[in-house]
C-alpha cells in the first residue's frame, strides 16, 4: 500500500510540478508578462 | 489656384468630426496617446483644389512629444496657407494656451469655436467679436458634431489667405523687450514671418528651436534668457507661460460671461483646492497612504491574514496533509517534499494574501476617484526639482502593483533620458510581490505597524528622488524633464464592478504566481536544503547544500547586520528571480509547517533570528530596504532590457540598483546601530564612506546642465 500511495502521490507532485513549470515558461515567453493585466489596461486605454 | 488648411487643436476638441465634416470623409482618424501618430489629409467638400489638413492634436507647439513634433514641423516648414485653430468652448483657458503660439508663427488663422452648443448649455455666453478682436483673427461659432457653423467657417477660411496673418499676442512690457532683444538677434537666421514665434521660443529655451541659428546666436540668446530671469526671479519657460496665460486671463474676463459655471466652484475645484495645495499636498498623501496601510497591514487585512495562517494552514491544511501522507506511509522524502517544501513556501506567501487584497482594494478605489492623478500633480513640483517631472511618477504608481508594467508605462514619458531614469527606478517602489516581505518584517519585529509599509514607500520614493539627481550627471541621462500636462478628471464614486475586477485580477495574478512560480521555487530550495552534495538526506539542514551556499556568501551582508544567517543570504538570493520567494523560502528553511513548539511560531522564528530588540529590529529593516531596492525580479529585469535596448545598459542598471540597496542599508543598519548603542563596529567606517560618496553624487555640480537646458549641442545628441 505505502509504495502505491507514494507512486500515486509522486506522480500527482510530478504533474503539478510540470504543470507549474509549463506556466512559467508560457509566461516567459509572452514577454514574462505576470498576468496582472495592467499591460492590456493600459493599451485599452 | 490650389489652397492647403491645416485644422489644429488641442486632442479631443471635436477636430476629427470636423474634419469629416469638411472633406466628406469618414474614414476613422485616430490620435492615440503614446503611438507616433501623422496627419491626415481630406479635399474640402465643395470647393476646388482646396486640402484639408488633419494635425495630431497637440497642446503646444514645444517639442515635447511625437504628436507636437509632427505638427509643428508642418505649420513651420511646409506653411499651409490658412490655419482653423479648433478652439474646445468648454475649455477655453487651455485651448487658448496653443491659439497664442499658433498666432505667432505668422499663419493666417481662423477660430472655429467648437461645442458652442454645450457651453450655451451650462449657461456660459462668449462674446465672439470681443474674442476675435483680443485674438486678432476670425472667430466662427460651431458645433462639428452638428454641422453648425460650417458654412461661415469655410467662408472665413477661403478669405484668410488674401487677408494674411493677424497680429500677435502682446504680453507684459518687460517680457515684449526681452522678445525684442531676441528677436533683433535672430533677424536672417529664420523666416521672417515666423521671427515672433522663435523669439518666444528661444526665450522658453526651446532645444528643437535653437537649432535653427548658430552657436554663437544661441549663446547670445541665452544671455537675454538669463536676463530675463533675473529679471522676473523665475525659470525662464514659467515666466513665458505665465505671460501666455496672463493674457488668455484677460480676454476670458473680457470676452466670457459666466452665469454661474466659474462662479460656482464644482466640489472637484473645492477638493483640489485642499489636496493639491502647495503645503498640505504631500502631508495629505502621507496621511492617506498610512490609513491604507493601517487598514491593510494592521487591522482588517491581519484578520484574513492571521486567519489563513492559523486557522487554514496552521490547523486544517498542514495537519491534514501531513496526516494523510502519514497514514498512507508515503515516502518520507515525498512527505517532506509536499509539507516541508512546498505547502510550507507556498503558505508562508498565500498567507499575505487577505492583507494584500485590501490593500489591492483601497489602491483601485483611490485611482479610480481620480485621488491618484492629483498626486501625480503633487509629486510634480517635488520631482522637477530631481530631474524628473510629475508623468515619471504614474509608471510609479502602476508598479505599486506590478513592476513590469510600471517599467512598461515609461513609454508614456516623452523625453529619452527622463524615460530612461524612470526605467531604472520605478522598482524602488514596493509592489505587490514585495508586500509580503514588508508585511512579514511588520508584523515579526514590528509589531504590524503600519509605519514600516508607509516609511518603504517614502524610502522608494526617496531612491527615486536621489536617483533622479545622481543618473542625470551621468552622460546618457543628460536633458531636462518635460512639462506635465495631464487633465485632472473630475472625483466620482468608483464602480464596484471596477473595484471588485481589478481586485480579483491582481489577486488572481498573485494566487497564480504563487501556485507556479513560487511552488517551483520552494521545491528547489526545499531539496538544497533536505540534501547534502552526495544527494544523502541529511537530518541537520546545517549539513545541506543550501547551508554550503548560503554560508559561502553571507559575508557579503555582515556590514549590513543580517549576514550571520545563511538563510536570509539564501532568501536576498531567490528575491532576486521573484520577491515572493523571499516569504517563500523562509516559510521552508524556518519551518512555517511544523508544529508550533514551546509558543514559536513562524514569525518569532523570523524575529529571533535576526536578533533580540532594537538591534534586531534594525537588522530586519536593514533586510528590508535591501530586498526593497535592489534588483527587481527576472521578469522586471526583462521588462528593463526592452526598455533600454541593450543588455550593457540593463546590466548596469542592476548593477546601480544593488548598489544603491546595499548602500542605503549599510547606512540605515551601521548609523542606527550607532544610534540604538550597539557599539562602534569597523563596518561603521565603511558605512561613513558610503555616506560621503552618496552626499558627494548628490551635491556634485552637473556637468550636462547647459546641454539638458538645451543651450549647448553636442554632435552625440543629434
Amino acid at each position: 500500500m505505502s509504495n502505491v500511495a507514494t507512486i500515486a502521490v509522486g506522480l500527482v507532485i510530478v504533474v503539478i510540478l510540470v504543470v507549474a513549470a509549463y506556466s512559467v515558461y508560457r509566461d516567459h515567453k509572452s514577454g514574462g508578462c505576470p498576468g496582472c493585466n495592467e499591460c492590456c489596461k493600459n493599451d485599452k486605454k | 489656384m490650389s489652397i492647403r488648411i491645416a485644422l489644429a487643436g488641442n486632442p479631443n476638441c471635436g477636430k476629427t468630426t470636423m474634419f469629416n465634416r469638411l472633406t466628406g470623409s469618414s474614414q476613422r482618424v485616430g490620435n492615440w496617446p503614446g503611438v507616433t501618430i501623422d496627419r491626415k489629409e481630406g479635399r474640402l467638400k465643395g470647393q476646388e483644389g482646396v486640402t484639408v489638413v488633419d494635425l495630431p492634436g497637440i497642446y503646444s507647439l514645444s517639442p515635447y512629444s511625437p504628436e507636437e513634433v509632427v505638427s509643428r514641423d508642418f505649420l513651420l516648414n511646409d506653411r499651409p496657407d490658412a490655419v482653423v485653430n479648433i478652439v474646445d468652448a468648454t475649455n477655453l483657458e487651455r485651448n487658448l494656451y496653443l491659439t497664442t503660439q499658433i498666432l505667432e508663427v505668422g499663419i493666417p488663422t481662423v477660430i472655429a469655436l467648437n461645442m458652442i452648443d454645450v457651453i450655451r448649455k451650462e449657461g456660459v455666453e462668449i462674446d465672439k467679436a470681443e474674442l476675435s478682436k483680443r485674438l486678432g483673427c476670425p472667430v466662427v461659432e460651431t458645433s462639428a458634431l452638428k454641422g453648425d457653423g460650417l458654412e461661415e467657417l469655410i467662408k472665413e477660411v477661403m478669405a484668410a489667405p488674401a487677408r494674411g496673418a493677424g497680429s500677435y499676442p502682446r504680453y507684459s512690457d518687460g517680457l515684449e523687450a526681452h522678445i525684442s532683444k531676441v528677436s533683433e538677434l535672430i533677424k536672417g537666421h529664420v523666416p521672417d514671418e515666423s521671427v515672433r514665434w522663435y523669439a518666444t521660443k528661444f526665450l522658453e529655451r526651446d532645444s528643437m528651436a535653437l537649432e535653427a541659428v548658430p552657436a554663437e546666436v544661441a549663446e547670445e540668446v541665452e544671455k537675454v534668457a538669463a536676463a530675463m530671469e533675473k529679471e522676473f526671479d523665475d525659470e525662464a519657460d514659467s515666466i513665458v507661460a505665465g505671460a501666455r496665460y496672463d493674457h488668455i486671463g484677460g480676454i476670458i474676463s473680457a470676452a466670457v460671461k459666466r452665469d454661474d459655471r466659474r462662479g460656482k466652484e464644482t466640489t472637484s475645484d473645492k477638493i483640489d483646492k485642499i489636496v493639491t495645495n502647495r503645503w498640505l499636498g504631500l502631508p495629505i498623501f502621507a496621511a492617506v497612504m498610512f490609513t491604507i496601510y493601517y487598514i491593510s497591514i494592521t487591522t482588517i487585512g491581519t484578520l484574513g491574514s492571521d486567519w489563513v495562517n492559523d486557522t487554514l494552514f496552521g490547523e486544517t491544511l498542514i495537519p491534514g496533509v501531513d496526516e494523510w501522507l502519514s497514514s498512507n506511509d508515503v515516502n518520507g522524502v515525498l512527505s517532506g517534499l509536499i509539507v516541508e517544501g512546498i505547502v510550507a513556501g507556498v503558505g508562508a506567501v498565500i498567507g499575505f494574501l487577505p492583507q494584500m487584497l485590501v490593500l489591492f482594494i483601497l489602491l483601485v478605489i483611490l485611482e479610480e476617484c481620480g485621488y491618484m492623478a492629483r498626486v501625480a500633480f503633487v509629486m510634480d513640483r517635488v520631482f522637477r526639482r530631481f530631474g524628473l517631472s510629475g508623468k515619471s511618477f504614474i509608471p510609479i504608481l502602476v508598479g505599486t502593483g506590478c513592476g513590469v508594467p510600471g517599467i512598461m508605462a515609461t513609454r508614456a514619458i516623452e523625453g529619452k533620458k527622463e524615460r530612461r531614469i524612470t526605467a531604472m527606478t520605478t522598482t524602488f517602489i514596493p509592489c505587490s510581490a514585495k508586500l509580503p516581505i514588508i508585511a512579514m518584517i511588520a508584523g515579526a519585529l514590528f509589531f504590524q505597524s503600519a509605519w514600516v509599509a508607509l516609511s518603504t514607500y517614502f524610502l522608494g520614493i526617496l531612491c527615486i528622488l536621489m536617483s533622479g539627481v545622481i543618473l542625470k550627471k551621468w552622460h546618457s541621462m543628460t536633458g531636462a524633464p518635460a512639462p506635465f500636462i495631464m487633465e485632472l478628471p473630475p472625483y466620482h464614486a468608483p464602480g464596484l464592478f471596477t473595484v471588485i475586477r481589478s481586485t480579483l485580477e491582481r489577486g488572481w495574478a498573485f494566487c497564480k504566481k504563487a501556485g507556479t512560480f513560487i511552488m517551483l521555487a520552494c521545491a528547489i530550495v526545499w531539496f538544497l536544503s533536505a540534501f547534502d552534495w552526495g544527494l544523502n538526506m541529511v537530518d541537520d539542514i546545517q549539513n545541506s547544500m543550501l547551508s554550503d551556499i548560503g554560508m559561502s556568501l553571507k559575508w557579503v551582508f555582515v556590514p549590513l547586520g543580517w549576514g550571520d544567517d545563511w538563510e536570509f543570504t539564501i532568501g536576498t538570493i531567490t528575491g532576486l528571480v521573484a520577491k515572493e520567494n523571499v516569504v517563500g523560502t523562509f516559510g521552508v528553511l524556518f519551518g512555517y509547517a511544523e508544529p508550533s513548539e514551546v509558543g514559536e511560531e513562524f514569525w518569532d522564528i523570523v524575529a529571533a533570528r535576526f536578533g533580540p530588540g532594537s538591534l534586531g529590529q534594525l537588522a530586519g529593516y536593514s533586510f528590508l530596504a535591501f530586498n526593497l531596492i535592489c534588483a527587481p525580479c527576472f521578469a522586471a529585469i526583462g521588462a528593463l532590457r526592452g526598455e533600454l535596448g541593450s543588455w550593457k545598459d540593463t546590466g548596469k542598471a542592476v548593477l546601480y540598483q544593488c548598489a544603491l540597496a546595499y548602500v542605503i542599508a549599510l547606512i540605515i543598519f551601521q548609523f542606527g546601530s550607532i544610534l540604538l548603542g550597539g557599539g562602534f563596529q569597523i563596518w561603521l567606517l565603511l558605512a561613513a564612506a558610503a555616506l560621503v560618496g552618496l552626499v558627494y553624487l548628490l551635491a556634485a555640480k552637473d556637468p550636462f546642465k547647459a546641454i539638458g537646458r538645451g543651450l549647448l549641442r553636442r554632435p552625440a545628441d543629434e
